[in-house]
């Protein structure tokens, strides 16, 4: 047990040169900064979903508030047709409206879960962990919130490459982005563990 | 004081709904459905781009894409997005055909009930003829150069995703000018069909996406 222990400690220093339970290295290092790494009053996103042998796809906007302070997801067709208005504020996820078939309780939570990855509120984070792995200098950002994990790893000026949330060993998120010569988002592709369901977003638009 | 404002601003705002600003109300319907018809047995063919915009009043937030369809009689059509995404939707021989990020999926019409609808939704959209569909409720409205059709869904569940379509059509050929998809007050989608080219010939091969 103890050998299992140090094993677990120094394999721990070796993929980790730094590390940081301070809350103010949160302001120091990612400062006005949000996981999506861009200013933006609105961005607008091609998006396919494909579950099993099902697929969809359709147009997400995202589009900030100033009035209330909150952000709103919004699902359309390619004809215009709103499916579902989600609203992000006060660190809570409420539904505006939502047609027949996105207003399952299962599938909102899921799509809570994903879209909090993208938009978590980092100044509602108390206690976070950075470290720097030894490969690719990656800086990675960690923090539990809600009883979920959230793991962020960026090379620099937190421009996030790719994101891991974890309710516990079933429920995994993983979001790979590919950002443009802007730093902006370019592609956000999340994958579910044990679920076939891959979500695909591609950028069109972004107002700034 | 407040009452009798308020009173008069909701009067307003009911007869300012009920028919629009410039349009009287057509009384004769029926010769109206038959002037359509008329127009409708002799077209042919359609091409036009096509201009939509999808308002959110609520987010202050307007979308706009563009693009360019073809219709062929009886049932063929090709509704093409070119910015700011490519998206095809194409519909012959009873099959309704998707294009998306390069990948082509077909759909048999006549096997399921909601492409059927959307097919025909689709079709009478681009004919003008709506108005002999009874699906809807309709009150049409005309001025010197265009007929304005307001049609309100009967189905309930059809009014839980469109609460009424605008449908402006064109005195002068009986074909739609404008359609509005109105989901609410604050939440409406404006197709705006501009270059419009009614009877050219188009090669069946236009309609077959791949």
């Amino acid at each position: 047990m103890r050998f299992l222990t140090l094993c677990l400690i120094l394999s721990s220093f070796f993929f980790s040169d730094t590390f940081a339970t301070n809350p103010a290295r949160l302001d120091e290092k990612v400062e006005m900064k949000t996981v999506l790494g861009v200013a933006y009053n609105s961005m607008l996103y091609k998006t396919s979903i494909s579950f099993r042998e099902y697929a969809f796809s359709g147009l997400v906007l995202f589009k900030k508030q100033e009035m209330d302070s909150s952000t709103h997801i919004v699902f359309m067709s390619e004809f215009g047709m709103t499916m579902l208005d989600i609203k992000y504020k006060n660190d809570q996820f409420e539904v505006v409206s939502a047609k027949e078939f996105f207003s399952h309780p299962k599938l909102l939570q899921v799509i809570f879960d994903d879209f909090r990855i993208l938009l978590q509120d980092l100044n509602k984070i108390e206690k976070v962990r950075f470290s720097t792995t030894c490969k690719e200098k990656t800086n990675k950002l960690k923090f539990r919130h809600f009883s979920d994990t959230f793991i962020y790893l960026y090379q620099s000026d937190f421009l996030v490459k790719q994101a891991k949330w974890r309710k516990n060993m079933l429920r995994v998120v993983k979001v790979q982005f590919e950002r443009n010569a802007a730093g902006q988002p370019q592609t956000m592709n999340f994958t579910h563990r044990g679920v076939s369901l891959v979500v695909n977003m591609e950028l069109l638009n972004l107002k700034e | 004081m407040k009452i009798v404002f308020t009173m008069f601003f909701l009067a307003f705002n009911w007869l300012a709904f009920s028919q629009p600003t410039g349009f009287t109300k057509v009384e004769n319907s029926a010769a109206l459905e038959k002037e359509i018809e008329a127009h409708s047995a002799k077209l042919i063919s359609i091409t036009s781009d096509f201009i939509q915009e999808k308002t959110m009043a609520y987010l202050d937030e307007v979308i706009v894409s563009k693009g360019k369809f073809w219709y062929k009689r009886d049932n063929n059509l090709r509704w093409q997005y070119n910015e700011p995404f490519e998206y095809v939707i194409g519909i012959k021989n009873g099959q309704f055909s998707i294009k998306d990020q390069g990948k082509v999926r077909v759909f048999d019409v006549s096997s399921n009930p909601a492409f059927k609808e959307l097919n025909d939704l689709i079709l009478s959209i681009a004919k003008g003829n709506l108005i002999q569909d009874n699906r809807f409720a309709m009150e049409a409205f005309e001025d010197k150069t265009t007929y304005f059709l307001k049609l309100t869904p009967k189905d309930a569940n059809m009014k839980k995703f469109i609460q009424q379509t605008d449908l402006y059509i064109s005195k002068q050929d009986g074909v739609a000018t404008k359609v509005i998809m109105r989901e609410s007050d604050t939440d409406y989608t404006i197709i705006s069909f501009v270059n419009r080219h009614l009877n050219d010939a188009i090669s069946d091969t236009v309609f077959d996406i791949k």
